[in-house]
């Protein structure tokens, strides 16, 4: 009687303590979701186009390689949300010596494809493609050493082609 | 008994052997129907089979390697890829945005505030920035108009303007004072002038707000000088006298008293504590406002003529504004 007891002692506790764990709740990007964004103007590309070989592999080298430098800057899209807080933030914030390294691109899926007219001529391809990175920072903290951090971080990039 | 006992646990592990043999010919079958779920996935036994000529026609679909080229210059076959949005899944952010704070440094005043829940963060900073050109180059909070401009940045910033720190510029500590050095741009010159006895501070009025120090050679612009010249008379106490070097006659205003006593009568003087010291005067129909710091000096080299007093005042921190 009293092992009955314990037993429903032990689920009283351990249930509330699982109910207050939640899990951190995140927009699945879909398809769906991305086209009721386009920008006026904009064709919708059905079924969406491959990407050429080895363009997204290439995009992660080098953000990796132009991370925490002034070049940076040029490889974050303007629509991207207070770039400017961004570029301040990797200035004032990230190590001078701090590098990144691209591990493992573990996944990608096209969100959306549409053709738009290029302001200069011809039309532009605007591929939004979704993209998870692997990725390690590394830098030397005066006080701490060498710090290592790694991180997974899911990335939407904009791929802008010129087809005519 | 033992024997069935026995017989039950061999059956019961052939069993559970037979299941651990039987489990990833299940996995097989089960992964394209549970993960995917759809019906263009292909199991194993219908991959297809390309003839080498359709492979052959695949990889001619391929367009060849494009070259990532500079903004605006895209030709047909280029692209560019640029980060559009960013989402942390576990660990570290190398895209991270989290900078909730702000700060700048302008002349020795460090401002604080988080840029997110302002509105024009580049309208606060030259807002800052005028204030304290206009000012006494540094903030110089008891100033009414100082003070008030101050409210508004803090309006500005939605409340979170925080002045971290307020360091005074280096002046002269006890002891001798620093050697003059060249003239900064911008900032109010000290230095000793040739052929004049004290420390001279020149403030070129024309180029107000930015009080800009001039050469040393002082032509030209109206120029005003406050100067100890009596460095030698030992009663002048914390008193700094003024003059004016070149430019249009002066009217003391606030600030003034008229020294009399050993170092000589009707002497123009103001009183100096060691920081934030003002003054006005009038030049022709403008009323200018004047701060400066001051320290004690020490003793005077060569070649003044000191008498061995300690009581020299050296000056410096100082700017000048016109008033409305």
């Amino acid at each position: 009687m009293k092992k009955y007891l314990m037993v429903f002692i032990l689920l009283l506790i351990a249930l509330p303590g699982q109910a207050q764990e939640m899990r951190q709740w995140s927009p699945i990007r879909s398809k769906a979701h991305a086209t009721a964004k386009l920008p006026p103007g904009a064709k919708p590309v059905e079924p969406s186009q491959p990407l050429p070989s080895g363009t997204l592999a290439r995009a992660a080298q080098e953000i990796a390689a132009s991370w925490n430098s002034p070049d940076f800057k040029k490889l974050v899209s303007g629509n991207f949300y207070d770039q400017q807080r961004l570029t301040d933030a990797m200035n004032t914030e990230t190590a001078k010596d701090a590098r990144l390294k691209v591990l493992n691109s573990h996944s990608a899926s096209m969100l959306n494809q549409t053709i738009v007219p290029d302001p200069q001529g011809g039309h532009l391809r605007v591929s939004n493609v979704s993209v998870i990175l692997e990725t390690r920072a590394e830098f030397n903290d005066p006080k701490q050493g060498f710090i290592s951090a790694p991180g997974t971080n899911e990335m939407v990039m904009e791929v802008v082609e010129k087809i005519d | 008994m033992g024997q069935q006992l026995m017989n039950r646990r061999s059956a019961f592990f052939t069993s559970a052997l037979l299941m651990l043999l039987l489990l990833p010919c299940f996995a097989v079958f089960e992964a394209p129907a549970a993960g995917l779920g759809s019906e263009n996935v292909l199991g194993r036994d219908t991959q297809p089979v390309f003839s080498p000529e359709m492979k052959r026609q695949l990889q001619d679909r391929q367009r060849p390697a494009a070259q990532m080229t500079a903004e605006g210059k895209l030709s047909p076959g280029t692209w560019t890829v640029k980060i559009l949005e960013n989402r942390v899944i576990s660990g570290h952010n190398f895209v991270n945005t989290a900078q909730p704070l702000y700060n700048f440094t302008l002349n020795g005043v460090t401002y604080t505030f988080d840029r997110t829940q302002v509105a024009d963060p580049a309208l606060l900073l030259k807002t800052a920035v005028t204030i304290q050109t206009k000012g006494a180059g540094s903030l110089n909070l008891n100033d009414p108009e100082t003070l008030s401009a101050v409210k508004q940045l803090q309006q500005m910033s939605n409340g979170t303007l925080h002045i971290v720190s307020e360091t005074p510029s280096p002046g002269p500590g006890p002891g001798p004072g620093p050697a003059p050095g060249p003239p900064v741009a911008c900032m109010p010159a000290i230095y000793p002038l040739n052929g004049n006895v004290g420390t001279w501070i020149f403030l070129r009025l024309e180029t107000l707000p930015a009080s800009c120090a001039i050469d040393q050679n002082p032509a030209g612009a109206p120029i005003i000088g406050i100067q100890n010249p009596h460095t030698s008379c030992s009663d002048a106490g914390s008193k700094v006298f003024f003059d004016v070097i070149s430019g249009e006659p002066i009217t003391p205003g606030a600030g003034f008293s008229t020294y009399s006593g050993m170092c000589g009568s009707g002497l123009r003087a103001v009183e100096a504590s060691s920081i934030n010291n003002q003054f006005t005067i009038l030049i022709g129909q403008t009323r200018y406002q004047v701060t400066f710091s001051a320290g004690n000096g020490g003793l005077q080299p060569v070649p003044y003529s000191h008498f061995g007093r300690y009581n020299s005042i050296t000056v410096y921190d100082a700017s000048v504004r016109a008033l409305p």
